[in-house]
């Protein structure tokens, strides 16, 4: 499982993490960031679906979100 | 009844929209300017931020005995002890106003340190953001947005300086911690 733990991490550390994990993942491969940051939890989902992955993301704990990225293409 | 308040969804929907999502680029741009006029029309001197960081901290060696007065930068801007400073007030009025906001959101919360790198990295660069803000007299809101919208020659100079600072920045930033 790709994972990565972006927790306490201010904007823009997690997209910038993400888009550097998810060039070495092959297709169809999962990757989940666990972020705090509110604006992480706007701008991490809306560059994937820019590029046309899949994205989830629930709040696991209050402030606490995990993002799951598909890639896909 | 769960203890929370239970409205129709539409109306749900709309507060969600102003006060938990993000506004558009543009919403912001407008209501700063418009915040902007006032303030200028208020109190007839443009916004700054940092002139009452560099006030406030002569203050705190003034008290330890230290003669700040004779410093060669009031030549530049008058030295106002806190208490007589317009831009005391405004700063406390971004910090009450942005905590009213995650309030209304609903998101506030106490974050944690990552670890001792994210602690000296905050340190040095608050203390690199705060140096080179007084060294050029102004920050982005003194030196560059409210010399813009003055119509000041001083602003578009500050302008490509500080976008290839931001360049440099981003170079690091990618370089040792990403």
């Amino acid at each position: 499982m790709n994972k990565l733990d972006c927790i306490g991490e201010p904007c823009p550390l997690p997209l910038m993490k993400v888009e550097k994990k998810i060039e070495q993942l092959e297709k169809g491969e999962e990757l989940k960031i666990e972020v705090d940051h509110t604006c992480a939890m706007t701008n991490v989902p809306e560059w994937a679906r820019k590029r046309g992955y899949k994205v989830k993301s629930e709040e696991v704990s209050f402030g606490e979100w995990e993002i799951t990225i598909t890639k896909t293409d | 009844m769960n203890g929370k308040l239970r409205l129709p969804k539409q109306i749900k929907k709309i507060l969600t929209k102003i006060f938990v999502r993000p506004w558009p680029y543009w919403v912001g741009g407008l209501l700063i300017a418009i915040a902007n006029i006032i303030y200028l029309a208020v109190t007839n001197k443009y916004w700054a931020i940092t002139t009452g960081f560099a006030r406030f901290g002569a203050w705190l060696l003034e008290i330890v005995g230290i003669e700040v007065q004779t410093w060669a930068v009031w030549d530049y801007y008058e030295y106002l002890r806190p208490w007589k400073d317009r831009y005391t007030f405004s700063n406390l009025g971004i910090i009450i106003g942005a905590l009213i906001a995650i309030l209304l959101a609903g998101q506030f919360k106490w974050k944690k340190l990552k670890n001792k790198k994210q602690f000296f990295l905050a340190l040095g660069g608050g203390w690199l953001m705060g140096y080179g803000a007084r060294i050029a007299i102004g920050c982005n809101i003194g030196g560059l947005y409210s010399a813009i919208s003055s119509l000041a020659l001083n602003g578009w100079l500050y302008l490509p300086f500080i976008v290839l600072g931001i360049l440099i920045g981003s170079k690091l930033l990618q370089k040792w911690l990403v």
